[in-house]
């Protein structure tokens, strides 16, 4: 079998800039803020009890942000099988955040490829993909964005 | 359900923070499966078997079970959140997956401030955040900006 040449995979990684996916709506649930909570060990009160979040000036119980990765995996595709390379790793990721996520907010995620290139580091090729997603409630506001950075080698 | 008994980060304003600043380190582990399992639960993603079976991640030339990089980035970006307190609101955060967390390896949550300024009316902590293993090894670096209150009534 020919390996895929630079040319090709050039031309693959251009084809992925742009939108992935149609926007996804999903209702932050009480219950999903209580589990993420607890699995990282998150025990501010402005997670589980309403009077203790409005007492902080929240609209209601907020989500912790890494919340958001339950809407990564659960609204958005997640591509990271490539034509090319023998792994991928999750490199790294970028987090701006607004306004918070509440406790029966709905929260729209789109998706897009923004980056992709191809390198050639020490240990020879190694493609770079970034992703970013966008989180914006239902009166419009942004909520967070998320950009991951996936390495194929 | 249970009543989870909760703890409210200390109380904390932007004058309380000067450049070089280091925080307490925070340790978490031994980390083991029953870890990634809660984390794979609370984001309901279960599709990295490597992440919780031990016999896919060996036979996928891995030397065991890898814990998820966002849940030790999401370690880190709590004892932030902790480190600057209730008032704190983050405006960006940062890491780099650069080693492996693996079951039975420990996670210490360093932190520092690497400077505070004003912006636009706006008071701001930046600090750098990073995880070492019980090795020291740096598993995880990362940085965040936080946006923090005066103190009311001004001075110390």
């Amino acid at each position: 079998m020919t390996e895929i040449s630079d040319a090709e995979i050039e031309k693959h990684l251009a084809s992925l800039i742009g939108p992935v996916g149609e926007p996804v709506t999903a209702l932050v649930e009480f219950g999903a803020v209580r589990k993420m909570a607890l699995a990282i060990g998150d025990l501010d009160p402005i997670h589980f009890d309403e009077a203790a979040a409005k007492a902080r000036g929240y609209r209601g119980i907020v989500a912790p942000w890494p919340l958001l990765w339950l809407y990564f995996f659960t609204c958005t595709e997640y591509e990271h099988d490539f034509p090319f390379g023998k792994a991928t790793v999750h490199g790294q990721d970028e987090y701006e955040f607004h306004e918070p996520m509440i406790v029966g907010d709905r929260i729209t995620v789109t998706t897009a490829i923004t980056e992709a290139r191809l390198k050639h580091g020490r240990v020879g090729r190694l493609g770079q993909v970034v992703s970013e997603r966008r989180f914006v409630n239902q009166d419009g506001a942004l909520c967070a964005v998320l950009k991951t950075t996936l390495f194929r080698r | 359900m249970l009543k989870v008994k909760t703890i409210e980060p200390e109380e904390r304003w932007f004058e309380d923070f000067r450049e070089g600043q280091e925080f307490p380190v925070v340790t978490k582990g031994p980390m083991m499966v029953g870890h990634q399992v809660r984390w794979a639960g609370a984001c309901d993603n279960y599709e990295s078997e490597f992440h919780h079976d031990e016999y896919v991640a060996k036979a996928q030339g891995l030397p065991g079970i890898i814990l998820s990089g966002p849940l030790m980035a999401s370690y880190l970006l709590t004892a932030v959140t902790q480190w600057l307190g209730r008032h704190a609101r983050l405006v960006r955060f940062f890491d780099q997956n650069r080693g492996p967390t693996m079951p039975r390896d420990m996670a210490h949550l360093h932190g520092k401030v690497r400077r505070t300024y004003e912006q636009d009316g706006r008071c701001l902590v930046e600090l750098e955040c990073w995880i070492t293993n019980q090795r020291g090894e740096v598993t995880t670096p990362g940085s965040a900006l936080a946006e923090l209150p005066r103190r009311p009534g001004g001075g110390r």
